[in-house]
């Protein structure tokens, strides 16, 4: 985003007073990440809601416009925030049950950690794109992370999604989940653990392919 | 960034580009589904109390916006519900609107006259009953001995057909047989207790009614001497009640001069056959009246639970349900369709063999005997059918040279045989005896 860009709140004002291209921006803007992080949260088995969950969450921003008010939160914490409702609404009228305990289906207190050697190997993260073999690697990485994903309890799964796909900050996280701090960077922290040791344990025997 | 970061504030950098390059990664919404966002984002903003909050009418918005305001209170879940419930509620009133809703309540007076009609037969009492009530007529000399003004046009009537009624001893012969409803039906249809009804219990009760009877008709030979009828009202096509309760059957005598006054009282009020009304202007006598009734009725309920109780069962049972079906379905009437629809395939050979068309004439005439014959019509046995062919008309219809039906008409009832279906029915309708005279005599005068 260009720094000559108007922001996010500045766009949801104008829209609030009547500017439509207003919010085609704002959409245009969040409307990739926004799907993407609705998709991961609903998984594969809900995947046929995602479209659902999605426009109801810009048209509650659509209706809320004029009581919409930037204090202290960003618009995008905002937006991420009613997503995640509306991802939890869905969950749980379609059964599931969703528990707001972080550390639902672990025993102990302190995330277990992986074996930093499983690591070593790993290709290390380019800053630019990969090429080759190592984006071959990096896809086959990206399906076993999705499914990594799934076997996150959903306040974790939240958690980790918001930081690393959409890149609020900690206290974003825990503002956009409604909770505080500690447990937002609690869910973090169980979330990556379990994802280091669920993506190490798969992506061992492809040591050899890694360049 | 070579090793995966233990701090949790700083964000992974493996799984991150893993992330990048999940399958998912470049999903974005389908065009559709952005359509409809920016097509109700601007919608939005051209209504401008669209987001007021739901329910809240916007103050100084015009009609439409009032009359949106109040489509969005009412498709709230809960004023739905309501909605819903009240619809339930009303279809389901709507479904029982004209029936009991318990076989306890009390009917309408139609219904209770079809009960009243489908009543089935008492058994007789049995003759073992040695210690009878006291005969109706001895138990309220007073009442017997009433002067009873019964009206000449009244009399006439009655004198206009005996010969359809047999001797006083087969009408009493068949009054034991005669289906008598309860006394607690009678009594709450408001007829009154019967004083000969006391005594038709036993033979000897009847014996003595006989003899009452008697003397009565030596005291009041006009009012006495010709048999009355119960339920025969006063115009010539008598009502349904008349026709399941026997109105052709034969009236029981009269027991008490008072008897005259029941032909004022209405049919559904009438009295059933063996029991005679005795209705009195004379309060003193009223009150013995009531007293007696209860006694009688006691007495009668007594009896007939030992004599008879499973004829307290048999009054709803299935043989009861299918003979009300069949007095409410004519059969005459799938006949007379046939007939209308192509009457030059039908023939009719009279008594005599005469192959006759089945003219207008005709047609009028069967059309007669079905609405005389309406709701009287009763399965009928071989043997009956044997005795009215001695004496009645018989006339039977073809279609196509093939036989169809037979009617047979006498002066009691009309018998109809049809052979139209897989099996041969037949069925039975007694008929007033004025009614029968009216369609013999229309018989005759048809062709040839």
């Amino acid at each position: 985003m260009a720094s000559s860009d108007p922001s996010d709140d500045t766009l949801m004002k104008a829209y609030a007073q009547g500017d439509a291209a207003a919010f085609e921006q704002l959409y245009a803007r969040h409307q990739a990440a926004l799907y993407r992080f609705v998709r991961r949260l609903l998984g594969p088995s809900l995947s046929a809601q995602a479209d659902e969950a999605f426009q109801d969450t810009w048209l509650r921003v659509v209706h809320a416009r004029e009581r919409w008010e930037p204090q202290g939160a960003a618009f995008r914490t905002w937006l991420f925030t009613l997503a995640h409702h509306r991802v939890v609404d869905l969950l749980r009228r379609g059964g599931r049950e969703i528990s707001v305990d972080a550390f639902e289906g672990d025993d102990g207190d302190e995330p277990w950690q992986p074996e930093a050697q499983l690591w070593q190997h790993w290709p290390a993260p380019a800053g630019s794109a990969p090429q080759g073999d190592e984006l071959a690697f990096w896809r086959r990485a990206g399906e076993r992370l999705l499914h990594c994903l799934e076997q996150l309890p959903l306040p974790q799964k939240s958690a980790f999604l918001l930081h690393h796909d959409d890149g609020l900050a900690l206290d974003e996280v825990a503002r956009a989940l409604e909770v505080g701090f500690e447990t937002a960077k609690t869910r973090l922290r169980y979330a990556m653990s379990k994802l280091r040791t669920c993506m190490g344990a798969y992506l061992e025997p492809l040591q050899g392919a890694a360049p | 960034m070579s090793e995966p970061d233990d701090d949790v504030g700083a964000r992974d950098a493996w799984l991150s580009q893993a992330l990048r390059h999940a399958p998912d990664a470049d999903a974005v919404p389908p065009t559709a589904v952005s359509a409809a966002i920016l097509a109700e984002a601007r919608a939005a903003i051209a209504r401008p109390t669209s987001s007021s909050p739901r329910g809240a009418p916007a103050r100084g918005g015009t009609f439409a916006d009032t009359l949106r305001a109040c489509w969005d209170a009412l498709a709230r879940p809960s004023v739905a519900a309501a909605f819903a419930s009240v619809m339930a509620a009303t279809i389901v009133g709507l479904m029982w609107w004209d029936r009991p809703m318990d076989e306890t309540q009390p009917r309408p007076a139609s219904t209770a006259a079809e009960r009243k009609i489908a009543a089935p037969p008492e058994p007789p009492a049995p003759a073992s009953l040695d210690t009878p009530a006291p005969a109706a007529a001895s138990a309220d000399p007073q009442g017997a001995a009433t002067s009873v003004r019964v009206a000449p046009a009244e009399v006439a009537r009655k004198r206009e057909a005996p010969a359809a009624f047999p001797s006083q001893e087969t009408a009493q012969a068949k009054q034991r047989e005669a289906p008598r409803p309860r006394v607690d039906e009678a009594k709450k249809d408001g007829a009154p207790s019967s004083f000969a009804g006391r005594g038709a219990a036993t033979p000897a009760r009847q014996a003595q009614n006989a003899t009452a009877t008697e003397s009565l008709s030596a005291a009041a030979p006009a009012a006495t001497s010709v048999p009355v009828e119960p339920t025969a009202p006063a115009s010539p096509a008598p009502p349904p009640v008349v026709a399941a309760a026997p109105a052709a059957r034969p009236a029981p005598a009269p027991t008490s001069p008072l008897d005259a006054g029941r032909a004022a009282q209405p049919v559904a009020k009438s009295i059933a056959p063996g029991r005679a009304t005795v209705p009195s202007a004379d309060p003193a006598m009223r009150r013995r009246g009531d007293a007696d009734r209860r006694d009688s009725t006691d007495a009668l309920e007594r009896d007939k639970a030992a004599a008879a109780p499973e004829a307290f069962a048999r009054r709803d049972t299935p043989d009861l349900r299918r003979e009300r079906a069949v007095a409410a379905t004519s059969p005459l009437a799938p006949l007379r369709d046939a007939i209308a629809r192509d009457p030059q395939r039908w023939t009719l050979q009279s008594a005599a063999g005469a192959e006759i068309a089945l003219d207008p004439a005709w047609r009028d005439w069967l059309a007669e005997i079905d609405a005389a014959a309406a709701g009287r019509w009763q399965a009928t046995t071989a043997q009956a059918l044997e005795d009215e062919r001695r004496e009645g008309a018989v006339l039977r219809l073809f279609v196509d040279g093939r036989a169809a039906a037979v009617i047979r008409l006498d002066g009691q009832a009309v018998q109809l045989d049809t052979f139209l279906g897989a099996v041969p029915e037949r069925r039975r309708a007694t008929l007033a005896p004025g009614v029968a005279a009216r369609l013999t005599a229309g018989r005759a005068r048809l062709p040839p």
